[in-house]
């Protein structure tokens, strides 16, 4: 991951899209300081609330993870403790970071559980993770990481292992959160998650911002050519009685970290790419809903090609 | 158990189907109890047809598909193919049957020996089967190797040297070395990126075009299934609970939980809308003891009291070939057909 530079406000939802390798988790990991070695996130800031959490000690570090920072990760149980009953850990994650009494850690446990919708609290709270479905789980989960009232949530693919009615009910408790005003930082390869969920979206492709921009803006006049093949590739609504209809594909595969193009990575993708793509790597270009780095954009925003809501900065 | 009288009969008139799965149960025994993971199940896929076949996890699409195959021994029921009954056959019996049906699995390699060449793998299923001298095998698998995208080369090469998606071309060329009528094929792209998704399901479309090959395409996505489908059955716990042409399914969904399903798919084509879905409450109730009535009354929204003690059966509501296990289920009015 490299450059990478973003801004997440109160009460929003910004989208980190791409695919398997382009460096989405590791960002996560990032805002959170939770690199192992040798892996180390370096650059000018990663700031919340005015803080600047590069320059913090490792204690600090824990105690805004949690306190105003909280992450939601794919998988529930490498979040939750097998052996510990939801409350339990709920409690126990209060008061990590907060010096209350069991009582009051209790009850506050119990508002956790009723917020994210847990049917029956009270009996839950005594309960082992493993008699809970996988949707219950995250629901926990999720009650965990707002133990602490954080500024802003990050959830990695926090329903790539749920069935679809089960997703739907975990991104709109996320979106009941998020007018609560807490920021939320939602990690996710799916762009159909994206589109009825977050208010920016910033498109990640071999460690690289490729492309950021208002939802609605993106979903309607993609830029970056990458974005506009992760769109089209897409099975869409079918027109009745039709022939079963061709798939725009992206050709190839994603470079490897070790085996990196010079120029744009995306170039030997690319089906608009040109000789220049290859030698540098374009820089973002500033537009008035956001970013795109790609050489060829001065083509896309011709009057020819009529896109109303677009304008270089 | 049910025993649900109604066969789905789409491809009636246009000879015997390829695949006839009549009122199919499978068990398993485990030690909290008995899980009827596919409650008497009747399906067809005509010839050269792709029957979609979508649900949650645990609806029992997976082990439908593998019972099939007879990878697990289902515990009643009748399976067809080609009009030669499959159940009750021996091993042995099933082997020149058995070429006529392969799969296509999400993880391709998971049971196979690393150790071997793609070549090595791709000619196994003709060893097997005594087909062809060992020049005539490698011949073939350049063939199939050009068939689904991969140089010639990529024979003398491991699985493990390829991306997830040439990996599952390999996947793709085993199943179809014997030439197959049907390809049960389970969720077949759920571990590839969507760029890559593509790809494959592109392939798909070509080979069933060339080959004439019929695919039971098993996924928990439905936008790829409404992509790649003829028709679609939709199951939960263990049931179909509505099947139909994949375009009248679309228009006109009837079953409550297929228009759940369809309601939770996120909708890349509306991204503006924020819908006011009416999202399922409460989460899938245990297999080992399934609500009685029908399945899906614990989380229906309009569920009655009939629907607590009586199961309902797949019936047709107008269209012959739309069939809906749902009592409350009415045909179109005239106003929906305006």
């Amino acid at each position: 991951m490299r450059n990478l530079s973003f801004q997440v406000a109160r009460g929003e939802t910004l989208a980190i899209v791409g695919e398997s390798g382009c460096g989405k988790s590791i960002t996560a990991l990032a805002l959170l300081g939770l690199f192992q070695p040798p892996g180390r996130a370096e650059g000018k800031a990663i700031r919340l609330e005015g803080r600047n959490l590069l320059g913090l000690g490792p204690e600090a570090l824990r105690d805004v993870r949690g306190r105003r920072i909280a992450m939601v990760f794919q998988e529930p149980m490498t979040t939750l403790n097998p052996v510990l009953t939801i409350g339990e850990q709920i409690v126990e994650t209060i008061r990590d970071h907060e010096t209350v009494s069991r009582r009051e850690a209790r009850d506050r446990a119990l508002t956790l559980l009723e917020r994210v919708h847990i049917p029956d609290p009270v009996r839950r709270f005594g309960e082992h993770p493993h008699r809970l479905s996988g949707g219950m789980r995250q629901r926990v989960v999720i009650a965990m990481a707002l133990a602490c009232n954080p500024a802003v949530l990050v959830a990695d693919e926090p329903t790539t292992a749920l069935d679809v009615t089960i997703q739907a009910q975990i991104l709109d408790l996320i979106d009941e959160l998020k007018q609560g005003g807490m920021g939320v930082v939602l990690i996710t390869h799916d762009l159909g998650v994206v589109a009825g969920h977050a208010e920016r979206v910033l498109v990640m492709y071999a460690g690289r911002k490729v492309e950021e921009r208002a939802a609605t803006d993106l979903f309607a006049t993609p830029l970056h050519p990458y974005t506009r093949g992760l769109i089209a590739a897409r099975p869409r609504r079918r027109v009745e009685g039709g022939e079963r209809p061709r798939l725009v594909e992206i050709p190839g595969t994603v470079p490897s970290l070790a085996a990196m193009p010079p120029g744009c990575a995306f170039a030997p993708r690319c089906a608009l790419a040109t000789e220049d793509c290859t030698v540098a790597e374009p820089p973002l270009t500033s537009l008035e809903d956001g970013q795109v780095a790609c050489l060829r954009v001065g083509d896309f925003l011709a009057p020819s090609h009529s896109l109303p809501h677009v304008r270089l900065a | 158990m049910s025993a649900s009288p109604d066969t789905v009969r789409p491809d009636a008139g246009q000879g015997d189907p390829l695949l006839a799965v009549e009122d199919l149960v499978v068990r398993y025994d485990t030690p909290q109890g008995v899980v009827h993971a596919v409650d008497g199940v009747s399906l067809t896929v005509g010839r050269g047809e792709t029957l979609g076949l979508v649900g949650e996890s645990g609806c029992g699409k997976s082990t439908l598909g593998r019972a099939i195959l007879r990878l697990i021994e289902p515990a009643s029921g009748r399976i067809r193919l080609d009009g030669e009954d499959l159940s009750g056959k021996s091993r042995a019996a099933l082997r020149p049957i058995r070429r006529k049906l392969q799969m296509v699995f999400q993880d391709p390699f998971g049971s196979l020996d690393p150790r071997w060449t793609v070549g090595q793998l791709l000619a196994e299923p003709l060893h097997v089967h005594g087909i062809g001298r060992r020049s005539e095998r490698r011949d073939r698998v350049i063939d199939l190797l050009a068939r689904v995208g991969l140089p010639a080369d990529a024979a003398s090469r491991h699985p493990h040297e390829f991306s997830g998606g040439q990996r599952q071309r390999i996947g793709i060329a085993r199943a179809l070395a014997l030439s197959p009528a049907l390809v049960v094929c389970d969720e077949p792209v759920s571990a590839l990126d969507v760029s890559v998704q593509a790809q494959i399901l592109n392939l798909l479309d070509d080979l069933q075009r060339d080959l004439g090959v019929a695919f039971l395409f098993i996924s928990h996505d439905l936008s790829v299934v409404e992509h790649i489908a003829d028709r679609v059955g939709v199951m939960y716990l263990g049931r179909i609970v509505e099947t139909a042409p994949r375009a009248a399914l679309w228009r006109r969904p009837l079953h409550p939980y297929t228009r759940a399903l369809f309601d939770a798919v996120p909708d890349l084509d509306r991204p503006a809308e924020r819908r006011t879905r009416a999202a399922l409450t409460g989460d899938l109730p245990s297999a080992f003891a399934p609500p009685a009535g029908c399945r899906f009354h614990t989380r229906c929204p309009l569920a009655v009291e009939r629907c607590r003690h009586e199961a309902p059966s797949l019936r047709a509501v107008g269209d012959p070939d739309h069939l809906v296990a749902c009592h409350l289920a009415e045909p179109p009015s005239k106003t929906d057909l305006a």
